[in-house]
Order: C-alpha cells, then structure tokens, then sequence
C-alpha cells in the first residue's frame, strides 16, 4: 500500500511545480503595471515615478523573473503565501477564511447533483425510450445548455424575489446555500445523467448481466447490485474531473449570489492587480483539482478489483 | 417430461426491418440426457438457447412454445421463471471473459446462487447488496458448500481462491466457476452455449470430461450447443442440427455422424479439415449463408443445395421418421441417400473435369476449386527464406516508472532461445496453448516486437524491429491476424485498406489502382467491394481483404496468427481452400500459428509445438502429429475432439506454470505423465527421431508409445 501512495505523491510534487511556474509566469507577462494600478486605485491620482519604484522595490517586483518565482517559491515551501497588496492580511490568512464557503458550495453542489443524477440515470437505462428515459434526456439536454449565472438569475428572480422563499444573496445558513448549490449543482447533474445512462446501458448488456438474470436473481437487485457498481466505474471518473469544474463554476456562482469565497476573493484580487492573492487561490485550486484526482483513483481501487494498487494480485 | 421445444419462432426488430433469428424449431431434451445442438453461426442456436430461460431480449418469441416439466416456460410468469432459473435450469455462456462479474469475488458469486437456490422468493434488497460489499471481509454460512463446488468443478487449492477476483483466473477456470455457478442450483438441466470455443483444446477436453461426469453423477441432463461438431459428437447422446432457425436432422450421435441424411449435414461435416487429406482442397458448402431475411415458402436450404429441385422451392420439406430415432427434414430421397463419400468423389472429379471451375463459395467469395498441395516435396529447396536463431523475447510486466528506475520488475520471457527456418513454398505450424509464447514468436517475425537476444534473418539478412526493415524487408513478411472484424480499419473502404501499404512503400497512383485490382482477383472477391466499409462484408470476406492487404507487396513470407479460428467450418473451408491455392501460385512460404491441430495437420509440411515460449518438438508434420515424439505435442492431439469417447486418463492436467517464473529442469515436467527425477533437474537437449526433434529425455519411447495408439492420424500417411 504504501509505494501507490509514494508514487501519486512524487506526481503530485511534479504537477504543483509546473501549475506554481505556469501561474507565475502568465501573471509576470500579463501587460500592466501592478505597481502602478495599485497606487492609483489607492491614491486616486497617478502616483509618481518615485512612488512606483518604491513599491516595486518593497514587493520585489524590481527583480528578475527567476529570482521572483524562486523566492516566492521558498517562501510557498516554507507555507507563506505572502501578503496582499491591496490589503494588510497575508494571503493564508484570506485563503482561510474564504475557503470553507467555497468548499461548502462545492459540495453541496455536488451532492443535489448525484443524488438527483444516478437515479434519474439508471431508471432512463432500465425503462430505455420510454416516456420516462425521454423526458429525463431532455430534461439534462437543458440542463447541460443553460449557463450557470443565467440560471443563477432566473432561480432568483423567481425563487427568491418572486417566492420569498430564500434570501437572494449573503452566506451563513442552509437557506442561503440552497439556491448557489442548485445553480452549480444543474449543469454536472446533467452530464453525470446522460453519463451514468450511457454506461448503464452498456452495463446491462454485458454478459455477466444475464448470468446474473440466468441465476434466478430478482429484476431489481441485478440493476442495483450487478450493473450499476459496474457502470459507476466511469462515473467516478467524470465526477472527479468535474469537480475542478465546480470550483471554476462556483467563481461565478459566488459572484451572481453575492457569497464570500474563494470565487469573489479571486475575482475582487483580479481586478485590483492583487497578484499573491490570485496565485494563492489558484495554487490552492490547483492542489484540490489534483488532491481530487488522486482521491478517484482510490475511490476507483474500491470500486474495480481489477485496478491494482495495493490489492493483491 | 424434460424439455420441449416446439414451432418456436423468434424475431429481432431492427432499424432495417425484424430478423427471423429462429424460424419453427422443435426438438426435445430427455432427463438426463446430453444432447448437442449444431449449426453455424447466425443459425440461432444461441437464440434458441436463451429462449429456452426466457432470455431472448431484445428478440421476441413470436410463436411456438417451451415447455419444461409440465411449465410452459413461454407463459410463464416472472416468479415462476426465476424459480425454474434459480432451481432447475442452469445456463453456462460462451466467453468466461465476460460471463462473470468483475466486481465481486467468485465465492460471492457462487454464493448468490446458492442463497437463491434455497429460497428464491426471499431475497432481501438491502442484505444482497451488502452482501456484494462485504462478501471479502467475513466468512460467510455457505463458506463450506461454495469450497465444495469449487473443488467439485476441478479448481485447485479452492480455499486460496474462493476470495478471488474472476480478472485473478484463467480462461478455463473462469469457466470452471460459470460451471459452479450453475451447480450451486443442483439443475436438471444445463444449457451450456458455446462452453468451451473461447478455450484452448486441453482446457475444452478437461471441461468436457467434467460436463460428462457432472451428467454421469447427478444424472443432469445438458443442452450443448456448440458449431463444433468434433465437440458434440464427443460428448452428446443426440445431435440436433439447426439451419436458419429450424431443425434439419436429429438423430443419435453415432448413426448421425456415420450416414448423415439431410444435405446440409452432409455438407457440414465434409468442411471439417480433419476429415479430408492434408492438402487436398476440402469441400465447401455452395450458395450464401442466411442473413435473417424471412424464411423462403420452401426449404430453407434450397439455395445451397446441390440436389434440390424444383418442388424444394415452393413447398416446405416435411420431417421424416427414419429408423432408430432419426428425424430430417428433406424429401428428396436421392438428396437423403447419397453418401458423404460419394458426394465428395463426385464433386472432385467434376472439378478434375472442367479445370477451375467457379462456385460461389460461402462467403460469397467467387471460389475456384483447383487442387493444390501437389507434390508438396518439390518446394523445398534451397536457401531459408526465413531464419530464427535463439531468438528470445521478453517483456517487463509493468512498465510503471519507479519499477524502471529501481529494476523491480519481473521479466516475462514470452519466447525463450527459439531456432527455426521457413523453407521456400512451405508451412511451417506453430502449435501450443494460448499464452504458449506463439503469437509473440509471430509478431517478432514480422517485426512488431524486437527480440530481446538472437537474430531474425529474412533471405539470409539480419533484421530488425518495423522501424529498422529497409522498404524491401518490409514487403517480404505479410502478416494476417486472427479477427479481421479488428484487424481492417472500420473508418476506411476495404480498398483504401488494400492501397495503405502501397502507398507507404511509395507506389505511384496508377499501379496502386492495378495491384488492387489484381489482390482483388487473387483472393476472389469481387473488385466492386474497393469501395465496400469492413461492416458490410462478412468474417470470410474480410479475412480474404486482410489476405489481400498481406500479399500487396509480394512478400515472399506470409505470417498467419490463427487466421481461421475466428471463423465458422465451412467459411474456414474456403479460406483454407484459398490459402492453399495461393502458396501453389506464388510459391509462399507460410507461418501458420494456431491452436487447432486439425486445421495444422490440413496444411502443415511441418509442425513445431511451442510450451512457455520453448520450442518443444520441430518436424515433418506427417510425423509429430502421427507419432509424437514428446508427450506435450501427444497431450495435444489427445485433446483434439474426434468422435472418440474422452480420452480422460491421459489428457492434460492443470494448467501452464507463470512464464515470469518457468520450472526448473524441463519445463513440462510439472504436467508431464512421465517425468521422473532426471525431468525435474536437467533440461532436456534435442533428441532426433526420425525426421524430427524433440526436447525430451524420453522422447525415442514417446514416439515408439504413440505408434500403436494414434492410428486413426496415421491412416493419412
């Protein structure tokens, strides 16, 4: 067991070196002046040269790019982000406390998109063109169409606004989170459908299926117990990859609904030029992206025998 | 009481209007009877067979009706059929790679059979499911039942594998677990559809022996449907034969076999190769096979027949009574009484007559019987066109970065120090069991794997891997792999297919248009297929396009991995009919792997049996496959089904040692009847015995044993 855990770690290592230089480094060719935009935001009139060379001088930005990435990176190593430019908190202090918000909005995102998703997905399979399997198609069809902040929009307007039955924006309680998550939650609902129907069907006509139906095993239990452990194998993978795309969604969740987190923490750092800030929270999205990947592959351990990895085999 | 199936139509909706799969079949299965049910495929065997546990979806049962005793299995409700599956009626399928379930161990899996057996209405939801998740973790109350099915059905050391994975087994044992599966219900009956053609013929004879025993012991009768008729007639009591969807003879195995009454039974067994001389062009079944269109107001055979006349077109054949319990469904009594022989004399001489006469062959090939195999002595002059010397062959068994870096990985020597030569407009078979080591000996040859030690030598030059062959070493080796259905590119026309290697050895337009052309012509297909995709032709065409696309660059080897073994009997007629037709025409020297020694000893000059990647005997093959010289190529031919009873005490037992760790001495000292002490210590040398060599220590009193006892093989020398 321990080796497969050694490997993904030394992987692990490579890929969060190469996404810390590839943030680095398109943030220092991205045109603009931070130094400049900072104190003219603060200032509210364009700073001197002076001025703008004792700013850079302060951050390092009069540095060149290697010695930057790699004291940035020294002090990444040692687990210091940084400061803020724009504020006086460093950036883990922000990281933490913007943090659990976003988590909670992912997860629950993901957790009213599957269980909404694999039943759905697996009753379409079985009853296959039928009434049933037609509407929930075309129900994920527009659900994969709609974009996130439109949908995010209409639940408020209608939800909120119309039906008074949640706030419209702000974070704290479950009734704040309801809408955010719903909204995120739409469109991976649909793919992991479509996903899980698809598999599901090719699961159901493989052989061992009618081995099982040939044992005299009721209708219901080889559906749940002999195909749909099958068919989640690929799932498992869709919904991992998926979940970087939840955190990048929930950028703009978080701004449509007014919520604190990593999303408006990220969006706010762009536009003030708040360069430690957006690499904090990308080194962070990162490493989750990664983590979560990491997290499928034991998951698919669990669920495949096939799969070595401290199995026996 | 027992089975019954009477009338029973079934059909399969499709885009382009229903198939009739099955078109009226009625046949009956006695208690404790084995009868096999024949036919090719696409006959609707398997569709009869999953009719009979009321499996046919997506097909329907149209009309007709099963009954098994007293039930009628076609009215029946959803509860009383999960009784009869659960209780009664037990199915083993096809391909043991993909009947069980990968993701739960095999005792659970035996497991789930039992607990429905003992009651099949109970079945709590949530206690199955758990029972899936925890089946490894805890001991359960059928431990004990499960460890004796598993010993029961032949699996060693059966509490070491009960907590196993179906991926953890081999072919055979996966096979032997369907088989526990289905005697975890004690049926009366058990449906068993193609059991052993994914199988080696070693593992198919020690199946067969258990099937026989489990019939002999517990008096359950078995359905066995099988296109093999050597198979069938190994083990059945009766033998039913079935063409598009319907029933054309019945009878007990012997008198069935020996005066076969209806034309396609005739017919049938003409196109196995182990019933003609090796090299005589073998008879094929004229006309095109059925393709699911509704069945003809006459007999179904009509087109096919060489005896049919006018009356067989309009009016269907009744079926006839014959003595001893025989029924066919022919009317024609010249049809009925000619024999097989006869038949087959008639048939050579009008071909002697009139030259290169055309038939369409199965396939629809446009086939020209020409006899070939002529003096096959007078080819074999000359320089090798190709030459192994100790090549040797291995793999890492992971291929993972960090096992590179430390060296941990264990190493799969695939083929061990072999040395062979292909001589001039000759077939060399290589023969073994699966995993045997052949197909990487025959990918080494045609450069797809570089040897790992020794050389390859094509017309006397050493050569490498694919990339290293100049332009002309390449067009020397034509490779043709065993499933065309995966071996042509699906997205392109079969002349695109034809055209690729031209056009990589740089021809220009204008002579790729010729040769393609011309390839058409060689393998007889129409050139109007140029522009055909690979899924609209059928497995004996496509292996005539993957033929063809061997033979663009004029090579003078052709590489042939078990070019037939996808195939049915009558299309392997023809394909094996062509492929001898093509080394008299163009002086090919073939390597011909495969696993079937009726097939081998049809076209070998000589044979070479390969085990864990050694070559174990090399000789002519009149010889090896007559008089054996080591007891590995004699455990082979003892498992070739022939009619005869089982050949049991002699077969083969077990299964092949891990090539990543081959034993000591002789490597098949472990399965060998006579290995004694000098076996287990010291590697054989070869040993010449006549024209041959072996690699055994007694390989002189293996050839003088197998003298008096293969005799039914000698009669063709």
């Amino acid at each position: 067991m321990l080796r497969p855990v050694l490997e993904r770690l030394g992987s692990l290592t490579i890929v969060m070196a190469g996404v810390s230089l590839l943030t680095y480094g398109l943030i220092f060719l991205t045109p603009g002046d931070p130094a400049y935009t900072i104190l003219h935001e603060q200032r509210g009139s364009p700073p001197s040269d002076a001025e703008v060379e004792a700013f850079r001088a302060e951050h390092g930005l009069d540095e060149p790019f290697a010695v930057q990435y790699l004291s940035w990176l020294t002090d990444v190593l040692r687990g210091d982000l940084g400061t803020a430019y724009t504020r006086s908190e460093s950036v883990n202090v922000l990281l933490v406390q913007h943090l659990p918000n976003t988590v909670e909005l992912a997860l629950a995102a993901m957790a009213v998109s599957l269980a909404l998703a694999v039943p759905v997905g697996v009753v379409s399979a079985v009853h296959r063109d039928s009434w049933i399997d037609r509407t929930s198609q075309l129900v994920a069809l527009l659900g994969v169409s709609m974009p996130n902040f439109w949908l995010g929009y209409l639940l408020i307007l209608l939800v909120a606004l119309s039906l008074g039955l949640t706030p419209t924006s702000g974070s704290g309680t479950l009734a704040h989170l309801v809408l955010p998550a719903i909204t995120l939650g739409t469109g991976l609902a649909a793919i992991v459908t479509r996903l899980v129907r698809t598999s599901m069907l090719e699961v159901l006509d493989a052989a061992y299926v009618d081995t099982a139906r040939s044992k005299g095993v009721r209708e219901r239990l080889v559906v749940y117990k002999h195909a749909l452990r099958n068919a989640l194998i690929p799932v498992v993978t869709i919904v991992g990859l998926q979940f970087g795309f939840v955190l990048s969604g929930a950028v703009i969740v978080e701004v449509v609904f007014q919520r604190p987190g990593l999303g408006t923490l990220l969006v706010d750092a762009v536009f003030a030029r708040d360069y430690p800030v957006v690499q904090g929270v990308v080194l962070l999205t990162a490493v989750a992206f990664v983590l979560t990947n990491q997290l499928v592959d034991l998951a698919y351990v669990a669920l495949d025998p096939r799969i070595e990895g401290g199995e026996r085999t | 009481m027992g089975l019954s199936v009477s009338d029973l139509h079934v059909r399969f909706r499709t885009r382009s209007g229903p198939v009739h799969a099955v078109n009226g079949a009625s046949f009956a299965v006695e208690p404790g009877e084995i009868v096999g049910l024949v036919g090719e495929s696409g006959c609707g065997k398997s569709v009869t067979a999953r009719s009979i546990v009321r499996l046919e979806e997506p097909g329907e049962i149209v009309r007709g009706s099963i009954e098994f005793d007293g039930t009628t299995l076609t009215s029946a409700d959803d509860r009383t059929l999960r009784r009869l599956r659960g209780r009664e009626l037990a199915m083993v399928f096809q391909d043991p790679e993909t009947t069980l379930n990968p993701v739960y161990t095999v005792g659970e899996q035996i497991a789930e059979a039992l607990r429905v057996t003992d009651d099949p209405d109970s079945q709590p939801f949530v206690g199955e499911l758990l029972a899936g998740v925890r089946s490894r973790f805890t001991s359960r109350a059928n431990r004990g039942r499960v460890l004796e099915l598993l010993a029961d059905v032949g699996i060693p050391r059966p509490g070491a594998r009960i907590d196993d994975y179906p991926h953890q087994f081999s072919g055979g044992m996966r096979q032997r677990v369907m088989l526990a599966i289905a005697l975890a219900r004690r049926p009366s009956l058990l449906i068993a559809d193609e059991p052993t053609t994914a199988l080696d013929t070693t593992t198919q004879a020690a199946i067969l022996e258990r099937l026989a025993g489990l019939n002999e012991d517990h008096g359950m009768g078995v359905l066995l449907i099988s296109h093999d008729i050597g198979v069938v007639s190994q083990l059945c009591d009766r033998i039913v034969v079935m063409y598009d969807g319907v029933v054309v003879e019945s009878g007990p195995t012997s008198e069935l076999l020996s005066s076969p009454a209806h034309p396609y039974t005739k017919a049938l067994l003409g196109c196995l190769p182990g019933r003609s001389e090796p090299g005589e062009p073998l008879p094929t079944v004229g006309g095109s096979p059925p393709d699911g269109s509704p069945p003809p107001a006459g007999c179904i055979f009509v087109e096919r027949c060489p005896f049919a006349r006018e009356a067989c077109r309009e009016t269907e054949q009744p079926i006839l009574e014959l003595k001893g319990g025989r029924t066919v469904r022919c009317d024609v009594p010249e049809a009925r009484a000619t024999d097989l022989e006869a038949r087959d004399e008639s048939s050579n001489s009008t071909d002697r007559e009139e030259g290169r006469t055309a038939t369409l062959a199965v396939d629809g090939g446009v086939q020209s019987a020409s006899p070939t195999g002529s003096e096959p002595t007078q080819r074999r002059e000359g320089q090798s066109v190709l030459s192994l010397e100790g090549v040797t062959t291995a793999f890492r068994t992971s291929d993972a970065l960090v096992d590179r870096l430390l060296g941990t990985t264990d190493r799969l020597t695939a083929v061990d120090d072999v040395s062979l030569e292909l001589r001039p407009g000759e077939t060399l078979g290589l023969v073994g069991e699966s995993g045997c080591g052949k197909s990487t000996l025959a990918r080494t040859v045609a450069g797809l794997e570089s040897p790992t030690a020794g050389t390859v030598r094509l017309q006397g030059e050493p050569v490498g891997a694919v990339d290293d062959r100049s332009v002309a070493q390449l067009a020397e080796v034509g490779v043709v792999f065993q499933n065309p259905g995966t071996s042509l590119n699906p997205t392109r026309t079969v002349g695109e297919s034809l055209e690729e290697p031209l056009v990589e050895a740089g021809w220009s337009g204008a002579r790729r248009a010729d040769r393609v052309e011309e390839l058409f012509s060689l393998v007889d297909l129409p050139d109007a297929y140029a522009d055909r995709y690979p899924r609209q032709l059928s497995g004996g065409q496509l292996q005539r396009v993957a033929i063809a696309r061997a033979l663009a660059l004029e090579p003078s080897v052709l590489v042939l991995d078990e070019p037939t073994a996808a195939l049915d009997v009558s299309v392997q007629a023809t394909v094996l009919n062509l492929l001898g037709e093509l080394q008299a025409a163009l002086g090919l020297s073939y390597l011909f792997v495969s696993h079937d020694l009726a097939v081998v000893r049809h076209v070998a000059d000589r044979v070479a049996a390969m085990y864990l990647g050694r070559l174990l005997e090399v000789g002519p093959a009149r010889q090896v496959l007559s008089r054996p010289a080591h007891p590995y190529t004699a455990a082979l031919l003892e498992a070739v089904p022939d009619g005869d009873a089982l050949a049991s005490e002699s077969g083969l037992a077990g299964e092949p040692p891990s090539p990543t760790d081959p034993p000591a001495g002789c490597a098949f000292h472990p399965r060998c009847p006579l290995a004694d002490d000098r076996c287990t210590h010291r590697e054989p040398t070869w040993e010449t015995v006549g024209d041959a060599r072996s690699r055994c220590h007694y390989a002189k009193s293996c050839a003088d044993e197998h003298t008096s006892t293969q005799h039914d093989w000698k009669q063709h020398d």
